[in-house]
């Protein structure tokens, strides 16, 4: 069912009646009959994978859960125990990684090699909850949560119908208290739903669909663009994939508000961030965090990645020395991202492209501060030329994260630099007008949000004609362009099959 | 103290140890910059600070690495 | 606002703005299926789905018309007026293209459950036995309810909640639109039938001069197709046969004139055999392949036969006095179909001078002067009227070789500007018994060609315009050129 459709609308409302009629008890049981019939009707046989990952994965907390609490009579027991534990982890983590290659890089890999691929369709969501239910895991390793004994409050957890497409990936420790209570009708929750919903479908709509035929051709043909229409291409994509994945994240936040369940933000105006450190707290914050907690900490905080930092220690000055855990680990974690995004050289290339730099940042720092000293750098002009600098990154990333190959990436750049003869990106005037006004909407939004002004609270005490018009003219858009368009097919979701 | 300080300035010159003390609650310590930190700690003070450990109680200002580290070394 | 406030406000908005949408569609109809209240411009909602607005009209007016056309786009140049005059009916052409023997057979069983039905004349051509039961593919070519029996509400709302595109372009089309037939309005909603005021007065000259023309309309089209739903459209002629006996209804089964390339395009034998099927279930005209299959001037393009092509084959049927070729169309019934199936290809293309000639045209602003006249006779060229012009056309009677016509606006017609066409050509009425022909002066283009059966050619005839004080001898030399 496509977010965009009249159908999940109705859907929606049908879910929310039957959730508040229901005694608060058993509010959870229509969440996840909810998602059930979501995942169904999306994706029906490759509901049994989620089933497959819900089952081993509450199994094994269980396991964990139980292996912690046994009274260890000694030190030698006490080992014994933890080698268990982290066999089990090992093991459940094993399983559900290999599902996860198996679906979404096996036959890609295959055909590489000369093979002919299985023609496994990639279950819905499985990217994200594989990586949710496995953060659960850990968790319950290091005896952060407590495992769940009920497995279908755990299957609700896992399979949660508003983040399973596209994330955000969420916590147990966030989730699971809002998602058992028995959330009771909350007006102002279900307002500040059904707004956030309607923001993300506008900018999902005006800037992400109208975008999206000019981008994929420039990517598609790109020998017959002029370098500097290539550039422009990556930056519209830049914008794109920005309203597609912000608009997708609000719009599933906003579901799940009508819920009374409020999911972590995605997004903090990524474009603004002065350095690619920063932009990547503010782009899909939720896959940070994960990374961060699952993968940047225990490898950088290992046994032997310190050992093996101190056997380089002699060969480089102290400063440097200081940073050899930190770059590989950052390095280690971006790679991950990057092969995260998808199978191909490109989106490994594309994750080596942000973890490199960053390294490079971290070991450069001291001498950007001298050379800013020297040219008396400071302040805003400082800002506004390391938020142009990590756009332009950010820009040339995305020269390999959507590209299909990489030597098609590396062609793309090369026209680019030396500004090669080509074609202009024709753009429409109804493109123009839609994509533009939503950008411009969208920058200023932006910049206001970045100041800390509470644009919703400013909308909501304004007066009742300002709010009606508002209301008139968003619904009568989406209603025009997005759900009684019978010309108009809603662009897939660029997430939807990661 | 001060040795843990000075170790601390050399880490992140830009940040005051001696007057912050919301380091991880407002992010003015990236996760970078702690784990670069506790690369330093393990190594000048020959501890080993687990992932556990990074919580805010324990980074959040000066003292309360200070007690970490401590703590740890009588371990 | 409170919240709860604010819910209230969001589902009235959201009612509203569905009332709207809803309401605007339903008030410009572009489909004319909510009777279209405001514009009532069934020439346009036809023209964008002929399924949906011609029943819809029908349904209005279902007691205006007794007899009815079945037909693709082939069929749209019966003229119900000489149908009526014929047979005494009050006819509609309810033709739809693209439509195929299933949707005639849905139309039948409609008409006779709606009201009365007195005659069909149904038509078939080649194409019935290409296609059958196709399925629509959107809004846009999708039947009736009356028709399917499909829920009135949900085909409402489905209408109603269409995009609003069709609306804007209604809306916008009638911003540019002029009396004259344009792309988005080519139907006759009274007769059903397209409104070919425009292509009915275009010059046709002669055969190069007319393919030259429309040169896109008449492309090479391929050879040895099999007419694979042949059957298939039997069997619901065969359905069709039998409603109308069970029901009273005089049914006329009508092979429509064919151009050859169309007729090529398909194997003999497959089209013997489609023929065969239906002549074992009822007896037909057939007027697919005649001696004008071979003249692209009897058609629009080509899979559309003319207007005056039209006329003639219902003449043929009811005997009309017009002129019609030797071995146009013939009546097959059971003993005679061996007959014709055997003799189905031997069709002889006619010579040019048998049904066409030239005739140059002079206009006179005064009197026509005597001398010209002798002059002209003297140098062995036939004087003609324009009652002989008149006469060759529309019954063939014949004309002298090297016939010419002299008019003058003193007796024979009138000379005036003319305002619809702002353009310094100048326009002359002639009326001889009681026939109005324009004539136009002067173009250039084409060489005055007169064809037998096609009264339009008289009305965009090109003539020169002659002063009465020139001599004799260069009223000779006008006319010699002529027939260069």
């Amino acid at each position: 069912m496509s977010l965009s459709s009249a159908a999940y609308l109705v859907f929606l409302a049908a879910a929310m009646l039957i959730y508040y009629l229901c005694p608060g008890k058993w509010r959870w049981c229509i969440l996840l009959a909810t998602s059930g019939c979501y995942y169904v009707i999306s994706s029906k046989a490759a509901a049994l994978y989620l089933a497959a990952t819900i089952a081993i994965t509450w199994a094994s907390a269980l396991f964990l859960q139980y292996q912690h609490h046994r009274p260890a009579p000694d030190k030698a027991a006490k080992k014994r125990q933890n080698t268990r534990c982290r066999l089990i982890l090992a093991v459940a983590l094993g399983i559900n990684f290999a599902t996860l290659f198996i679906f979404k890089y096996l036959d890609p890999t295959l055909e590489s090699l000369g093979a002919s691929p299985l023609g496994l369709l990639l279950p819905l969501g499985i990217s994200f909850y594989i990586f949710q239910t496995s953060g659960y895991l850990i968790d319950v390793y290091r005896a952060k949560v407590t495992a769940e004994r009920n497995i279908l409050k755990y299957a609700l957890f896992a399979s949660y119908f508003p983040q399973i497409i596209q994330g955000p990936i969420g916590r147990w420790q966030e989730l699971a208290p809002q998602l058992f209570a028995p959330n009771r009708f909350d007006a102002d929750k279900v307002r500040a739903g059904i707004q956030l919903m309607i923001w993300g479908m506008l900018k999902k709509v005006f800037i992400a669909d109208t975008l999206h035929a000019a981008v994929s051709d420039v990517y598609a043909n790109y020998t017959e663009y002029s370098g500097i229409a290539v550039f422009l291409g990556a930056a519209l994509y830049c914008i794109q994939l920005y309203a597609d994945f912000s608009g997708g994240t609000d719009i599933v936040r906003g579901v799940s508000r009508l819920f009374g369940v409020e999911l972590a933000e995605n997004f903090q105006r990524p474009y603004l961030s002065r350095s690619l450190d920063e932009f990547w707290r503010r782009w899909h914050t939720s896959l940070g965090e994960w990374m961060k907690d699952y993968l940047f900490y225990p490898l950088a905080l290992s046994k032997w990645l310190p050992r093996l930092a101190k056997k380089l220690r002699p060969h480089v000055s102290p400063c440097v020395a200081k940073l050899i855990v930190p770059c590989i680990s950052t390095t280690a974690v971006f790679l991950a991202v990057g092969i995260w995004q998808g199978p191909g050289a490109a989106n490994i290339a594309y994750g080596l492209w942000n973890g490199l730099l960053m390294s490079g940042a971290m070991l450069c720092a001291p001498m950007f501060d001298r050379l800013n000293k020297k040219l008396h750098l400071g302040g805003t002009p400082l800002n506004v030329i390391r938020i142009v600098r990590t756009c332009l990154i950010v820009i040339i990333g995305r020269y390999f994260s959507n590209s299909d190959t990489l030597s098609a990436a590396f062609g793309m750049l090369a026209r680019t630099f030396t500004l090669a003869d080509g074609a202009m990106i024709p753009l429409t005037a109804d493109v123009l007008v839609k994509a533009g006004i939503g950008c411009v909407l969208l920058l200023i939004v932006s910049l206001l949000c970045e100041r800390g002004i509470d644009l919703r609270a400013k909308v909501n005490s304004s007066p009742t004609a300002v709010q009606f018009a508002l209301l008139f003219a968003s619904v009568a858009l989406l209603v025009v362009f997005v759900y009684l368009n019978g010309d108009y097919t809603a662009i897939a979701y660029v997430y939807e099959n990661v | 103290m001060d040795e843990l300080l000075d170790i601390l300035s050399e880490c992140c010159p830009d940040i005051d140890f001696e007057v912050e003390n919301t380091l991880i609650d407002d992010g003015i310590l990236s996760s970078i910059d702690l784990v670069t930190i506790v690369g330093e700690l393990n190594d000048a003070y020959d501890i080993s600070i687990s992932v556990d450990d990074l919580t805010s109680e324990n980074f959040n200002s000066a003292e309360s690495i200070l007690d970490l580290v401590l703590r740890l070394r009588d371990e | 606002m409170t919240s709860k406030k604010w819910l209230v406000m969001f589902i009235s908005t959201l009612s509203l703005v569905l009332l709207l949408y809803g309401g605007f569609n339903i008030a410009v109809d572009p489909f004319g299926v909510f009777g279209d209240p405001i514009l009532d411009w069934y020439s346009y909602n036809e023209t964008l789905n002929p399924r949906a607005a011609k029943i819809a009209y029908i349904d209005a007016n279902r007691d205006e018309y007794d007899s009815f056309v079945l037909g693709s786009s082939s069929a749209a140049s019966y003229d119900p007026a000489k149908l009526n005059k014929y047979t005494g009916g009050r006819w509609y052409n309810l033709f739809v293209y693209g439509c195929d023997a299933a949707d005639y057979l849905a139309y039948t069983k409609y008409l006779l459950a709606s009201g009365e039905v007195k005659q069909i004349l149904l038509n078939l051509g080649l194409n019935e036995a290409n296609y059958y039961d196709t399925p629509s593919e959107s809004i846009a070519d999708r039947e009736h309810y009356l028709v399917t029996g499909d829920n009135p509400l949900t085909y409402s709302l489905d209408h109603a909640y269409a995009s609003l595109s069709y609306s804007f372009e209604k809306l916008s089309s009638r911003a540019t639109d002029t009396e004259l037939p344009q792309v988005f309005d080519v139907f006759n909603p009274d007769t059903g039938c397209y409104d070919k005021r425009v292509r009915d007065i275009e010059p046709i000259g002669d055969m190069e001069y007319y393919l030259s023309r429309h040169s896109g309309d008449f492309p090479e089209v391929g050879s040895g197709n099999t007419l694979p739903h042949a059957s298939d459209c039997a069997s619901a002629v065969a359905e069709i046969v039998r409603l109308c006996e069970e029901s009273g209804v005089e049914l006329t089964v009508v092979f429509s004139p064919a151009y050859i390339s169309q007729w090529n395009a398909s194997t003999v034998e497959a089209i013997s055999s489609f023929k065969r099927q239906i002549g074992e279930i009822t007896d037909f005209w057939d007027f697919s392949l005649t001696p004008l299959s071979y003249d692209s001037r009897y058609f629009y393009d080509d899979t559309h036969f003319r207007n005056g092509l039209g006329d003639m084959v219902l003449a043929r049927i009811w005997g009309g006095d017009i002129w019609l070729p030797d071995g146009f169309g013939s009546l097959v019934s059971a003993d005679t179909l061996d007959g014709f199936l055997d003799g189905l290809s031997d069709v002889r293309q006619l010579e040019e001078g048998e049904y066409a000639i030239t005739v140059p045209i002079l206009l006179y602003d005064a009197a026509v002067p005597e001398a010209h006249r002798k002059a002209l006779t003297d140098a062995e060229y036939n004087v003609v009227s324009a009652a002989d012009l008149i006469a060759y056309v529309e019954r063939g009677t014949s004309l002298p070789e090297r016939a010419v016509c002299l008019l003058s606006s003193a007796s024979d017609c009138y000379i005036y500007p003319d305002g619809s066409e702002a353009s310094d050509e100048t326009e002359a009425i002639l009326r001889a018994d009681g026939v109005a022909l324009t004539v136009l002066r002067g173009d250039p283009g084409y060489r005055n060609t007169l064809v037998k059966g096609l009264p339009q050619t008289l009305r965009r005839l090109g003539s020169i315009l002659v002063d009465a004080d020139a001599s004799a001898q260069q009223i000779v030399q006008i006319v010699r050129s002529a027939f260069v």
